[in-house]
């Protein structure tokens, strides 16, 4: 291993390998530094007794638009993607169910069955929300944010701009609300999509991030093998262009000398020498942890007290994965065949108010009952030992979680839980009680923070959806666009504009300042989305 | 680059370490290889993963790491590529006794080692002294030419000469099973036993003739053999820095990419047919100079060959190879450092690597076969097959600060027929590891106190995680005198050669059942590399152990295989 290198990247997660991949093919000689002994962060699959686990991140919103797939040729390098057309159903204790597709056509189809009107407004609502992501929020999310008084005023010259202020000025509540649907089915899986990743309900700001993520959970694709498939992919084009990758090495120090980066140091006391530092890890770490004090304060104490203000996410998930003999079998799919195929089932809420509720009591350190699953194997079948062992399952539940039980520690509680869990998951399929499952797994909130550091009080974006620390302020206003007041020092992960959730903006946005900033070429070309969202003034 | 293509020089069925190791040395000597992997991640046998509590890396399965003795470390630069080999201690492996005592061995030093057994037993010390002081030189020869040269018959003669004309190795020994041979050398039964279960680390087998004896008296010349450590991340390290040396000379891997045929035309292996879950763009992909499998005999002859395209007496000899040799795993996590009944009068043992744990006497050893034998599960448990309690002291990576993880592998017969056999082995898992708790117990006082966890893997979970070990066999098949050296898998086959012209075994060859010491896939791409003319590379001439010597001289200052 050399000691010297152009660029050194904190955090071999989907960022930082992101960064690493364009800027090795752009020519730096680049080191990524990962503190766990695979590269892929929240891109985790875990094997047990013969049956992969997506443990963390299993839902990829944005994989069939974001420019880093095609530009680093990550299909060419193993990687695949099933995108099934039937994305998320609700399904309801007496056994109906609500469909969403990526065709609208057939989610008004679906949403006929309980109301013709919403069907209807559904297909209005549709044509608006996708309008706002395709052509304003993708192209936004891989590209620069804008300074807030700049963002307004640019938003103000298009009708777009227009609408997404106000959907800004909404808190998720009210916006599923003024939609107006008459349907409680309807109304519940919206609130869902809307918050199930940590949007609080009650907050205005964040309101643009609604159809956002409607538009995107229905959109949604699952990587075949496992989503570790993914990031071990993008390794393969960093490492392929002449990237160097270093696993269980935590980095310990970045070394700043004369308000600019030197390197960095890992534990045992090696020393990396670089140009240029990226870190992917989340301003506590970065600003507070990796950077000596006193240094930090000294360039920058306005980005100091930032990082020190920086606020977690104020809930987590729970996730209980099951290696199974037999799939689940949905009382539902006897009424709507696409539940057999739907990607993801959600069970536990019949109104708007039961995800409120939810919500609510989470706060409250209450453990809930409604969840998302989803049978990875239905549409990829070797996630399990399907071809020996025909017919084995792979099945997995996730809910919004406190991060702090009232009830005890979640070591303890785990598996009582779990338990009571199994009990209301077998109203919606019931075949679950026939058999014992051959491997149990719980996903608890302090294991996501032991598992992935940076996800602290299992913050699994880094950091909370709230206005103060989204777009621009992502994760402050000096930092957002991914310089930082300490010279060479640059940022990438999810705490960094545009945020979590395997979109790659962080390191695709990153990798563009760095090789401008080191006269690298920029081999990639701006997406023809932003030329034309720039166009029509929805990107700066 | 790494794009997919239609045809290759090379193909390699199966990204195990072996396959792996094959696939770097031929593209390192210039020809282009792909390698084709049916699950996500390389290295099956090889993994570390998260299963438990996060932070705590769980090495299923390889755990003391053989590959320093490999002329691959050094020929393709696996310190280079990131592998870093790390160990608790000076002492490598010890074996305790439920009177306290407990035999230890050494992992550089012969004179330690002659110390420590003199208060066990002053007679077979000396034993130990004369055995050392007369293998030395032969040391280095003997282990490359026998486990990393190609099978022959000069081989194996040289051995049998070697060993013949030591006067400590009783005379006819390869007509002898293990317990034998050691009874003839070895006075006191605590060495015997702690001799014959070292070799059953290696899967020489104590109850059967030739392999029994060999494996006790190579244990006995070459103190501990270098398996007494891990790396740096866990095992999965080693799969990583084998990628990393094959991607850097241009090498390809593609994983889940199942491959369901091999190509034979005019009677020679010409590529590989995918199955249609494959993620490649390409169904078929033809090999310009070689197929490689790095798969058993069974999925390799009868699979992807198929039983048409063989001599009736491959397919007779295939589907009678015996892939029953397998174990049962045991994963604790501890909250303290086991304290060990024989700590106090054995305080090496602490700093220790790896243990085993169950074996009072040659007669458990003689039970053990006898279990297996008739498809029996051991009652009580036998843990002869290497048991690991150093992971976290050598690696602090491996488990959060106060954890301990701890690995015990149980012998037994993978289709324990009175039991319900091998499909019954969900129901048998926790009653199984319950039965381990109590032998633990015996000998471990904190055991309840320390104990956080447990995770159990049997021969089933094994097979499905790979289809290719039959009956969960993690070595590849039994490594037993019918199916040892000239006669593995099959007499005749002439491996890594098979009787298909233009395909080659990688896997579970020579005098190796599975182990991270490389040697199938070193043995492999050193036949393949010669029968394609590419072998003659100014790097490729490191023996066998001189990485480990060199290691050890570095690591530790000194190198002493010789008492005095």
């Amino acid at each position: 291993m050399e000691k010297g290198y152009d660029v050194v990247i904190v955090g071999a997660g989907p960022n930082g390998l992101t960064a690493g991949a364009y800027l090795a093919k752009a020519g730096a000689r680049v080191l990524l530094i990962e503190r766990r002994h695979e590269t892929g962060g929240a891109l985790v699959t875990e094997e047990f007794r013969g049956f992969r686990f997506n443990l963390h991140a299993f839902h990829m919103l944005m994989i069939e638009v974001m420019p880093p797939y095609k530009d680093l040729d990550i299909e060419g390098f193993g990687c695949r993607y099933i995108k099934p057309e039937a994305q998320v159903s609700l399904l309801t204790k007496d056994g109906k169910a609500l469909t969403l597709h990526s065709d609208v056509a057939k989610s008004c189809e679906s949403i006929e069955k309980f109301s013709l009107q919403d069907a209807k407004r559904f297909k209005e609502v549709w044509a608006e929300i996708s309008e706002i992501t395709d052509e304003a929020l993708i192209p936004a999310t891989y590209t620069l944010p804008t300074p807030p008084l700049d963002h307004a005023i640019m938003y103000n010259e298009s009708e777009l701009g227009k609408k997404i202020i106000s959907y800004s000025e909404k808190s998720p509540k009210e916006i599923i609300k003024d939609w107006g649907f008459g349907n409680d089915y309807l109304n519940a899986l919206l609130q869902y999509l809307a918050c199930m990743w940590g949007l609080d309900p009650n907050l205005s700001g964040v309101g643009y991030m609604v159809p956002l993520l409607i538009n995107r959970m229905l959109n949604q694709a699952m990587i075949i093998g496992g989503s570790h498939r993914f990031s071990s992919c993008i390794q393969k084009v960093a490492r392929a262009y002449g990237a160097d990758i270093l696993e269980a090495t935590e980095v310990t120090d970045i070394i700043v000398e004369e308000g600019g980066v030197r390197g960095v140091k890992v534990a045992g006391g090696d020393v990396y020498e670089a140009r240029a530092v990226i870190t992917s890890t989340d301003p506590h770490t970065t600003f507070l942890e990796l950077i000596d004090e006193d240094t930090m304060k000294g360039i920058s104490s306005d980005v100091f007290e930032a990082a020190k203000a920086w606020e977690w996410e104020s809930w987590s998930l729970f996730g209980l994965h099951l290696a199974l003999k037999e799939r689940p079998v949905y009382k539902a799919s006897e009424s709507d065949p696409a539940v057999e195929k739907s990607m993801v089932k959600i069970m536990g809420y019949e109104s708007a108010e039961d995800v409120l509720g939810h919500i609510s009591d989470l706060k409250k350190g209450k453990v809930g009952f409604g969840a998302h699953t989803s049978t990875s194997t239905d549409l990829d079948p070797m996630q399990a030992p399907a071809d020996t062992f025909p017919g084995t399952a792979v099945a997995r539940w996730e809910t919004m979680a406190p991060f702090k039980p009232a009830d005890g520690e979640w070591e303890d509680i785990k598996e009582d839980y779990a338990d009571r869990v199994m009990e209301q998951w077998k109203v919606y399929a019931p075949n679950l009680g026939n058999r014992k499952p051959i491997h149990r797994y719980l996903y608890t909130p302090d294991y996501i923070e032991k598992k992935l550091v940076n996800m602290v009080n299992g913050s699994i974006k880094h950091g909370a959806y709230i206005s103060t620390q989204m777009g621009y302020f992502r994760p402050n206003d000096s930092c957002s666009g991914y310089r930082t007041p300490v010279k060479g020092l640059y940022l990438a992960g999810a705490s960094t504009y545009p945020g979590g959730m395997v979109l790659l903006g962080g390191g695709y946005n990153a990798a563009g300042i760095v090789a401008d900033d080191l006269g690298l070429d920029r081999w990639w070309k701006e997406p023809e989305m932003v030329k034309r969202a720039r166009e029509k003034k929805l990107v700066e | 680059m790494t794009r997919p293509e239609k045809e290759y020089d090379v193909i390699v069925i199966g990204g195990g370490i072996n396959g792996l190791a094959t696939a770097a040395y031929l593209q390192k000597a210039g020809m282009e290889v792909a390698v084709f992997e049916r699950r996500d991640e390389v290295g099956t046998h090889c993994a570390t993963e998260e299963v438990g509590m996060p932070g705590i890396k769980y090495n299923l399965h390889a755990s003391g790491l053989m590959t320093l003795a490999s002329p691959a470390y050094t020929e393709l630069e696996l310190e280079k590529f990131g592998l870093e080999m790390v160990t608790s201690g000076e002492w490598g492996y010890f074996h305790p006794f439920l009177d306290g005592t407990a035999v230890l061995f050494h992992q550089y030093d012969a004179n330690a080692q002659y110390e420590a057994w003199k208060k066990i037993n002053p007679h077979d010390a000396e034993v130990f002294r004369r055995l050392s002081q007369y293998f030395a030189p032969y040391w280095s020869d003997v282990i490359d030419k026998f486990f990393y040269d190609i099978p022959s018959q000069e081989n194996l003669n040289l051995l049998i000469e070697v060993l013949g004309k030591c006067p400590e190795v009783p005379a006819g020994w390869e007509n002898m099973d293990g317990l034998e041979a050691a009874d003839l050398m070895f006075e006191d039964d605590r060495i015997k036993t702690a001799l014959l279960t070292s070799g059953n680390l290696i899967d020489l087998r104590p109850w059967d003739k030739l392999t029994g004896p060999l494996g006790s008296i190579v244990m006995s010349f070459t103190m501990c053999f270098p398996g007494c450590y891990t790396a740096r991340g866990g095992s999965h390290a080693i799969p990583h820095a084998l990628v990393r040396c094959f991607m850097h000379h241009g090498g390809r891997v593609f994983q889940g990419c199942p491959v369901e045929k091999v190509i034979i035309e005019n009677g020679e292996a010409k590529g590989v047919a995918l199955s249609n879950r494959a993620v490649y763009p390409d169904a078929e992909i033809m090999a310009r100079r070689a197929v490689i499998s790095d798969l058993t005999p069974v999925p390799t002859f009868l699979n992807l060959v198929g039983e048409d395209k063989l001599p009736p007496e491959v397919v007779t000899a295939v589907k009678d190879y015996d892939y029953d040799q397998s174990v049962f795993t045991v994963y604790y996590v501890f909250s303290e450092f086991p304290e060990w009944i024989q700590a106090p009068d054995y305080p090496e043992i602490n700093k220790a690597y790896s243990f085993d744990v169950g074996i009072e006497n040659t007669q458990d050893l003689r039970r053990l076969g006898e279990d297996i034998e008739a498809h029996r599960l051991p009652d009580p448990p036998i843990c002869a097959a290497g048991c690991f309690h150093g992971f976290s002291v050598a690696d602090p990576t491996q488990a959060p600060p106060g954890m301990f993880p701890i690995l015990l592998w149980a012998n037994l017969p993978a289709d324990p027929t009175e039991q319900g056999g091998f499909e019954n082995w969900d129901e048998l898992r926790e009653g199984y590891g319950d039965k381990i708790d109590k032998v633990v117990a015996e000998h471990v006082t904190n055991f309840e106190r320390a104990k956080v966890s447990r995770f159990l893997t049997t021969p089933l979970d094994n097979y499905r995680r790979n289809p290719s070990a039959i009956l969960g066999a993690w070595g590849g098949g039994a490594l037993k005198p019918e199916q040892f050296y000239l006669t593995r898998p099959y007499p005749g086959c002439g491996a890594p050669r098979t009787p298909v012209p233009g395909l080659y075994i990688s896997q579970s060859l020579g005098a190796a059942a599975g182990n991270t010491g490389l040697l199938s896939g070193t043995i492999a791409a050193r036949v393949v590399a010669e029968d394609l003319g590419i072998r003659n590379k100014d790097w490729w001439h490191v023996k066998a152990v001189e990485s480990y010597v060199d290691f050890s001289n570095r690591k530790w200052g000194k190198w002493n295989p010789a008492v005095g």
